[in-house]
C-alpha cells in the first residue's frame, strides 16, 4: 500500500513529467482509454522493471531513441487520421516505452527498496513497480473509469479538437525525443512550477 | 455490472488521491504536505523525528566491500571546499551523495545528512555531494549556491554539471537520485544505497568504519 501511496506522492514531482506528458497525450488522443490506460501501466512497468533488474542497458539517447521519436510522431498521427484499435494501442505502446525509457525517477523510501532489491532478486520486484506506477497513473486510471461509469461524458473527451490537442502533444514529445531535448521540455516545465 | 465496476474504481480512484493528498499515507505524504507550504519547515520536521543516536548502540557486522570507489572527473567546479580532487578525501570515511537541489527525495534526506554532520563532524568523517543537475535550472551556479544556502547544505560539493560522473558511478541506464555511497579510508565502498530510507544502517555503517578503520593497503 505503501508503494502505491508513494507513485500518488510522485505525480508532484517534476522528475515524472517525463512519464505524465506522454501519458496526458495519450489520454486525449485515444479512444479506449479503458483499453488503452492498462496496456499504458503494464508497458511502462514493464519497461522500468526491465531497467530497475539491469535487463534493459540501452541509453535513453543515440540513434535508437531518435528513431523511436520519429516513429511515435508517425504512430500518433496514424492513430489520430484511423479509428482502430491497432493503431491506438500502437502508439500506445511506444509512448509508454519511450517514456519509461527516458523516465530518471526520483526515489522514494519505497521506490528505493525496489531499486536495491532489484539488483539481487529481480522477480520479487516486479509487481511493487506495477504498485508503483499505478499509483502514479491512478489519474489516468480514474479517466478510463470514467468512460465506462459517464459514456456522455467519454463522448465530449473524443472531440476532434480534444484529440487534436493529443496529437499535438504526442507530435511534440516524438520530435523531442528524435533531437534528444524531451528532458529540457520536464525541466523547462518542472523550472516553471518550482520558481 | 461494467458501469458499477467503473463506478468504483472511478471512487477508488479520486478517494486513493485525496487520502495521498491529504496527508493520510504515512510520514513522507505528510513531509510532502509540509513541505509546500514552507520547505524549510519540512526539513526541521523530519530532523525533529530522527531518533536520538543511542549512546551504546547495538554493534553492527563488518560492512560489505564493494570494492574501489570511482574516481571524479572532469567536475566543473568545487563549492564549500578548498579540495580539487576527490582524492583530497583518502584516509577519511567519506560519504558520497549523487544529488540535485531540485529533487525532493534528495532533500529529504538532507536532514539526515545534517545529523551525521553534528555526530560525526569532529572525527574523521567527510560528506561530499556530487550534484548532478536533472534540469537545465538546476546547473544554474546562481540557483545552486542560493539553494545550499537555503537548505543549510554546508559540506563540500563537487559540481557535475554533464552528469560524467553521475553515469560512469551508476553503470548502464540505472542512474537515480538520490544515491548514497560510504567510501572507508582505503577507498573501498562500503555502502551503496538508491533513494531515501535506511538512516540508521548508514549511520552504524559511518560508526563501525571510524570505530574500525581498515588495515591501510601496502603501498604499491
Amino acid at each position: 500500500m505503501g508503494t502505491f501511496a508513494e507513485g500518488i506522492e510522485s505525480i508532484r514531482f517534476a522528475c515524472s513529467l517525463v512519464l505524465l506528458i506522454p501519458a496526458l497525450g495519450i489520454i486525449l488522443l485515444g479512444r479506449r482509454r479503458n483499453l488503452l490506460v492498462p496496456v499504458w501501466i503494464v508497458t511502462g512497468s514493464l519497461v522500468a522493471w526491465l531497467r530497475f533488474a539491469g535487463w534493459w542497458d540501452l541509453e535513453s539517447s543515440g540513434l535508437w531513441h531518435s528513431l523511436s521519436g520519429v516513429l511515435l510522431v508517425v504512430l500518433a498521427w496514424l492513430a489520430w487520421k484511423r479509428n482502430d484499435a491497432i493503431a491506438d494501442s500502437a502508439v500506445t505502446v511506444l509512448g509508454a516505452v519511450i517514456a519509461s525509457w527516458t523516465w530518471v525517477p526520483c526515489v522514494g523510501r519505497h521506490l528505493g527498496d525496489i531499486l536495491n532489491a532489484a539488483r539481487s532478486g529481480p522477480w520479487g520486484q516486479l509487481l511493487p513497480t506495477v504498485a508503483f506506477m499505478v499509483g502514479l497513473f491512478v489519474p489516468l486510471v480514474v479517466l478510463a473509469a470514467l468512460d465506462v461509469a459517464a459514456p456522455k461524458l467519454a463522448e465530449r473527451a473524443e472531440h476532434p479538437q480534444v484529440r487534436t490537442v493529443g496529437l499535438a502533444i504526442m507530435v511534440l514529445v516524438g520530435a523531442l525525443v528524435a533531437v534528444t531535448l524531451f528532458d529540457d521540455l520536464a525541466g523547462e516545465l518542472a523550472r516553471r512550477s518550482s520558481f | 455490472m461494467g458501469r458499477i465496476i467503473a463506478t468504483i474504481i472511478l471512487i477508488g480512484g479520486i478517494a486513493a488521491i485525496g487520502w495521498v493528498a491529504f496527508g493520510g499515507s504515512d510520514e513522507t505524504a505528510q513531509a510532502v504536505a509540509t513541505e509546500a507550504a514552507d520547505p524549510n519547515a519540512a526539513a526541521d520536521a523530519e530532523t525533529a523525528e530522527q531518533p536520538a543516536p543511542t549512546a551504546t548502540p547495538e554493534p553492527i557486522e563488518e560492512p560489505e566491500n564493494y570494492g574501489p570507489r570511482m574516481d571524479l572527473v572532469d567536475i566543473d567546479g568545487w563549492l564549500q571546499t578548498d579540495a580539487t580532487s576527490i582524492d583530497d578525501f583518502n584516509g577519511q570515511v567519506l560519504l558520497v551523495e549523487m544529488w540535485t537541489f531540485g529533487c525532493f527525495n534528495c532533500k529529504a534526506r538532507i536532514p539526515h545528512n545534517q545529523s551525521y554532520y553534528e555526530e560525526f563532524g569532529d572525527e574523521n568523517f567527510e560528506i561530499l555531494g556530487v550534484h548532478a543537475p536533472e534540469f537545465s535550472f538546476e546547473a544554474d551556479l546562481a540557483n545552486i549556491e542560493e539553494a545550499l544556502d537555503r537548505l543549510d547544505v554546508t559540506w563540500p560539493q563537487a559540481l557535475d554539471m554533464e552528469k560524467k560522473n553521475f553515469r560512469a558511478w551508476q553503470p548502464g541506464s540505472t542512474n537515480y537520485w538520490p544515491r548514497t555511497y560510504v567510501i572507508d579510508q582505503n577507498g573501498d565502498i562500503r555502502y551503496d544505497h538508491i533513494g531515501e530510507g535506511r538512516y540508521e544502517e548508514l549511520r552504524e555503517t559511518i560508526r563501525f568504519l571510524i570505530e574500525n578503520p581498515p588495515e591501510p593497503r601496502p603501498a604499491t
